[in-house]
């Protein structure tokens, strides 16, 4: 039963991750950047390269999300979630260097630093957490292994 | 006739059933046959050298190696570095050296008007921000990453997915090596060359590391001064790297074998065996770099002092301005960059001119010659020839790529 839900929630997963990918390639193309209080997106050159990744993180986690059960569909899935977690690792490593210098002191108040941290966020940062949920797939394999 | 010759003899009159009729009937004694499950680190393994699978991945590796390199490099150089210098030294500097006019002031602290480092010119105020401020921190987290990646054991999945690009240009996939090696510093990478098969291919790949690859240091600076065109800089010189191997290893008579590769498990990386490669690399790199880098500076600015600069100015103004359209000041830059490519790219934020020219003269400077070290470098193994051949190459490149990135730029209207 836990596989089949997990199935369910990796296929959706997935294709929400292909989604958003093939949005941040549309922006890259347009020049549009997305601004709101949650959510931001620019329509740079990186955007396109991370938009393909996230295309076939998408699609790794659907494909392999669809047959979990098998160790092999199970490694697809997670290369899927690994490719996302590089996307989203760079991004938490570009704020938190941006968060540490000041603008007029060496280093940024704490107030500075700690706003470095609120929204808005990159889409990758919003789905990211969702695709924690592989490791309990992992584990148990590591289990039954 | 002891035991040993017996059945030496009798394997001279074994064919070859009968011999694989012993082999089974030893494995059928020693060999425990069972089931056997895939494990999961196992199937990973399978799946980063399948293309399908591999090139993603190694797509998402890339981007987070340039994120990291580009994060790391921009806090300490434009967090520390830029105020460091330009609100602290470069003024202590201009108030405590004596003689603002003398020929000293000039070559150790540079232009007395200059408000930032990058703008000086000096041995003590460029040449120290450039090497120390720019370079070091590019040169870490260059080489931190690479030290992750080759003890993971992805590097030589790396190598195996780039084989079929590599081959198409008469190289094979750990040719990656080497590249990735100069991406960090070209005198590695050449060295790294000789790790190839054949001769065909390690000067293809001196020839072509030391034309197309830029090193950190000057993808450090090119980030620093042009952020948004530094990537599509490097996507074109790659393109250069792949077109001119293509026609090299048309042209160029020689052998291109194939090869095997020994792809190891994944590993997690010891940070004791990251953290000794990351200091060796970085004190050699060092040792290298910084002496190259004054050196640089200190003999642009006796031939600026001397006039010597602006004559060549008037020298190659021709070729500068008309054929790849660029300032004729950038001739000062060109003299530099045979000292070091990142200064080189450094001292043309100092000239004015728009951002298309600044894009054309940074791949004039990429492409023009090697830099002294990995000049020095490709002598010692390849000779005198290698160098005369390379230079062959350098130079068409030079006029083709860099006349060509002037048309791009026009057309595009930057």
């Amino acid at each position: 039963m836990r596989y089949k839900i997990g199935s369910i929630y990796f296929i959706i997963l997935g294709m929400i991750i292909s989604i958003l990918g093939v949005t941040y390639i549309a922006l890259a193309f347009t020049g549009i950047d997305i601004s709101t209080n949650y959510l931001v997106v620019k329509g740079s050159l990186w955007s396109t390269w991370k938009g393909i990744i996230l295309v076939f993180s998408g699609i790794f986690i659907s494909i392999g999300g669809s047959d979990l059960k098998n160790i092999h569909g199970l490694g697809k899935a997670l290369l899927g979630s690994i490719t996302l977690w590089i996307v989203t690792g760079a991004n938490l490593f570009g704020r938190i260097t941006a968060s540490i210098p000041g603008e007029e002191s060496w280093f940024s108040s704490l107030e500075g630093f700690l706003s470095s941290y609120g929204p808005p966020f990159e889409p990758v940062l919003w789905v990211f957490p969702f695709s924690l949920a592989i490791l309990y797939f992992v584990t148990r394999a590591g289990e039954q292994n | 006739m002891n035991e040993k010759e017996n059945i030496q003899d009798k394997k001279q009159f074994l064919n070859t059933d009968e011999k694989w009729e012993i082999i089974d009937g030893i494995s059928e004694e020693v060999v425990t046959r069972g089931e056997r499950r895939h494990t999961l680190s196992e199937v990973l393994s399978d799946l980063t050298v399948k293309p399908l699978y591999g090139l993603p991945l190694a797509a998402a590796v890339l981007f987070g190696f340039w994120s990291f390199f580009g994060s790391f490099a921009g806090l300490f150089t434009d967090g520390f570095a830029v105020p460091a210098f330009d609100k602290h030294i470069l003024p202590w500097l201009q108030s405590i050296f004596p003689n603002e006019g003398s020929v000293l002031y000039w070559i150790f602290v540079g232009d007395p008007a200059a408000g930032t480092a990058f703008e000086a010119f000096g041995v003590l105020t460029t040449g120290l921000f450039v090497a120390v401020g720019v370079v070091l921190p590019a040169v870490i987290a260059f080489y931190f990453i690479l030290a992750i990646l080759e003890d993971s054991g992805y590097l030589p999945r790396l190598a195996v997915m780039m084989d079929t690009v590599f081959h198409r240009i008469g190289l094979h996939g750990f040719a990656i090596v080497p590249t990735i090696l100069s991406l960090g510093c070209n005198v590695p990478g050449v060295m790294a060359s000789r790790t190839l098969e054949t001769k065909k291919q390690r000067f293809m790949m001196m020839t072509l590391l030391s034309v197309f690859i830029p090193c950190g240091a000057q993808i450090g600076v090119m980030n620093a001064l042009i952020p948004q065109y530094a990537g599509l800089i490097i996507l074109y010189l790659f393109g250069g790297f792949f077109l001119t191997g293509a026609l090299m290893n048309i042209l160029i008579p020689g052998e291109s074998p194939e090869i095997l590769v020994d792809v190891p498990p994944f590993r997690t990386p010891m940070a004791s065996n990251v953290g000794s490669k990351l200091w060796t690399r970085v004190k050699s790199f060092f040792k290298i770099a910084i002496p190259f880098v004054l050196a640089g500076v200190l003999i642009i600015q006796v031939l600026y002092w001397f006039g010597i600069i602006n004559w060549l100015g008037t020298v190659f103004e021709p070729l500068l301005t008309t054929w790849f359209g660029v300032p004729a000041e950038t001739s000062g830059p060109l003299v530099a960059g045979f000292m070091r490519k990142g200064l080189a790219v450094g001292l043309l934020g100092g000239i004015e001119m728009s951002t298309g020219q600044l894009i054309t003269s940074i791949v004039i400077i990429s492409l023009y010659f090697p830099c002294l070290a990995t000049f020095i470098m490709l002598l010692k193994e390849g000779g005198i020839k290698t160098i005369l051949k390379s230079l062959v190459v350098l130079t068409g490149s030079v006029f083709l790529y860099g006349g060509l990135m002037r048309v791009i730029v026009n057309l595009v209207g930057i």
